[in-house]
């Protein structure tokens, strides 16, 4: 007979998040900062194996993110055998990347962000949940996002043979072409994103912008960080996921770097904490100044605010629309507020639909040259895509026969780690006072960090699956004075 | 596993076959699916949240098979875990979706979910390493587990 047991969501039983809160005398925050579980040793595990299995064990990292990963992977091959895919190739790795991008960014923003948002940040904890958005907007609304989720994800199943891990990109090219039935049945797909997106930007403006307490939250001091901000952009300086070069401004939005993805370690370093397995990458040339905003500060942000932040404008219509309206509500660039994350999201989103409809009616996209062989010896390469968490870096380095040296990968969260736990603590120092702390902190304190949609403990699965969470309260002498689950 | 009266029966394993002991819930539900009738499908799942749901959809049974550290027994022993009802908190990233949660959202969305999912858990020693493959000792056990399940 099997035994049986019962797991409560606050009792799982393998990586979970603590969030440590230290009060002082007056019984205000004196410090705050998130702790996550961290795996280690992916870097060290794929030494000495062939290069070409990386694209295919990378997305093994995580299973939230996995076409980042392959997608990363992938470039970094190219760099590394010093081959330029062919001009389908390309095109059809970025119609799957932006398919991506666009059904990630749904699933944040309805699934984890929109609770926050579209049922409102003080709602009882009980209607704070998906359903609780879905009984706002509508069940019609619901299954719609379910459904282009869905659609989107049949793009990236079918070019990538697994939708959860791809067999997509090889050193040059990619491994399957695209028919003629295929085109028309993803445009479709993808003309309808278009209409979906504008639909969620509307939706947005309804619930969110159109009630006052939640602009002035999202404009509010609590949720600001003055930061530097890097991301992935086109020659025009517009942002694309899929390649570019790395643009960094500062807190003013002057450009201060633009660098191609080889030169990454030029400019990014990385600070060690005892506290935490997690390493918090700074500006090199501006340096590590603590856990602390403004221009002398070394602290940048990456993911979706940062990487319209660091762009002259959009690549499509409807979206550059979009990004003109973000930017006149939040008052110019670069906005600095933290809950701005979600609003660009949607931006993004509709970027990402407009530019698989301009893919999918390139004639070239069928066309059956889908590779060019590499013939050179590899040594050193970098790819960098924007995940849809921010700048990804696979940094490989391998022996004449491609046998991997050195791997060095640079994940969204890592940058955004510092910039988190500043949000962290500064919502905490905004909502206890006096010492007074009561189960509603959590949610304001989650919702600083869940703006970036961090994606911590890669790899790390467990059932029911959702990330247990507690607040440890800490008194002025250091002892545990409270815990709060959620 | 007995031949279901009606309706289609899915076994999902649940785990990262490159992290040691956590494939130990993807190589029992081999086990189990290689022994039931040919109509039982056989699904393997890297990932939880969403996509987990995406496996399940369309079938009226379903039996998930994961790992698990920590639990109450020795490595290799399998226990059937009754999920909590979920207070419905969604968490900080697409990691963070209770199963459900998940297939209630999926139901009101009009989506055909089981109405039967049994979970199951192959406990084992942890922690979850990178590259360390999957215990000799504990594989040895996974027969065992499976006909346990079945």
């Amino acid at each position: 007979m099997v035994k049986r047991i019962t797991i409560n969501p606050i009792t799982r039983l393998e990586g979970h998040g603590k969030i440590e809160i230290f009060l002082d005398e007056q019984g205000n925050v004196k410090r705050a900062f998130l702790q996550v579980p961290e795996l280690r040793g992916f870097e060290t595990f794929c030494l000495g194996r062939p290069a070409e299995e990386m694209p295919r064990i990378t997305p093994r990292i995580c299973g939230v993110c996995p076409t980042a990963h392959h997608m990363a992977s992938t470039k970094c091959l190219d760099d590394l055998w010093r081959v330029e895919p062919t001009r389908t190739a390309k095109l059809l790795r970025e119609l799957v990347y932006n398919a991506f991008m666009l059904e990630d960014h749904y699933l944040h923003f309805f699934f984890l962000g929109g609770p926050d948002f579209i049922v409102g940040p003080k709602a009882p904890k009980a209607e704070r949940n998906i359903l609780g958005v879905i009984a706002k907007v509508g069940l019609e609304i619901g299954k719609q996002v379910i459904l282009t989720r869905k659609r989107t994800r049949k793009i990236i199943e079918t070019l990538g043979g697994k939708v959860v891990h791809p067999v997509f990109g090889l050193p040059g090219g990619v491994s399957r072409p695209m028919s003629e039935e295929e085109r028309e049945e993803f445009l479709k797909t993808a003309e309808d994103a278009v209409e979906f997106s504008k639909f969620a930007l509307q939706a947005f403006d309804d619930i969110v912008l159109k009630n006052k307490e939640y602009v002035d939250l999202i404009l509010s001091d609590a949720y600001a960080h003055r930061t530097y901000y890097m991301g992935l952009v086109d020659e025009k300086n517009r942002p694309n996921y899929y390649e570019g070069m790395v643009r960094v401004v500062d807190p003013e939005g002057e450009e201060v770097a633009r660098f191609a993805p080889r030169d990454y370690a030029d400019y990014i370093a990385e600070h060690v904490e005892p506290w935490s397995y997690i390493t918090f990458p700074y500006l090199k040339k501006v340096g590590w100044k603590g856990f602390t905003d403004g221009k002398e500060s070394g602290v940048f942000r990456v993911a979706p605010l940062a990487r319209l932040n660091v762009s002259d404008g959009m690549s499509t219509p409807l979206a550059q629309e979009s990004y003109e309206k973000m930017y006149d509500v939040l008052g110019g660039k670069p906005a600095h507020c933290t809950l701005a994350f979600h609003w660009a999201r949607l931006v993004e989103a509709q970027n990402a639909a407009e530019r698989m409809v301009e893919i999918l009616k390139d004639d070239e996209v069928t066309s059956p040259d889908i590779r060019n062989n590499p013939t050179e010896k590899p040594s050193v390469g970098v790819g960098i895509v924007e995940a849809p968490r921010g700048t990804l870096i696979h940094h490989y380095e391998t022996d004449e026969k491609g046998i991997l040296t050195r791997v060095n990968l640079l994940v969204a969260t890592n940058h955004n780690a510092a910039p988190i736990a500043m949000s962290v603590e500064k919502a905490a120092k905004g909502v206890i006072k006096n010492g007074e702390v009561d189960d509603g902190i959590l949610n304001m304190v989650e919702m600083a960090f869940r703006a970036y949609d961090p994606c911590h403990a890669c790899a790390t699965h467990a059932l029911p699956g959702m990330m247990p969470l507690e607040a440890r309260i800490h008194g002025p002498d250091g002892k545990l004075v409270k815990v709060i689950r959620r | 596993m007995s031949a279901p009266a009606r309706g289609r029966t899915v076994v999902v394993g649940v785990g990262n076959p490159l992290m040691g002991d956590d494939a130990a819930g993807l190589e029992t539900a081999r086990l189990v699916a290689a022994a039931a009738p040919p109509e039982v499908e056989l699904r393997e799942s890297e990932a939880g949240g969403l996509e987990l749901l995406d496996l399940l959809e369309g079938f009226d049974r379903a039996v998930v098979v994961d790992a698990m550290a920590g639990g109450p027994g020795e490595a290799g022993e399998v226990v059937e875990v009754e999920l909590a009802a979920s207070p419905g908190k969604a968490g900080a990233s697409g990691h963070s979706f209770g199963l459900l949660e998940g297939m209630e959202i999926c139901r009101r969305m009009g989506l055909k979910m089981p109405s039967e999912v049994r979970v199951f858990a192959v406990l084992v020693e942890g922690p979850f390493t990178f590259g360390a493959p999957l215990d000799e000792g504990l594989r040895g056990r996974l027969d065992a587990a499976a006909r346990e399940i079945a």
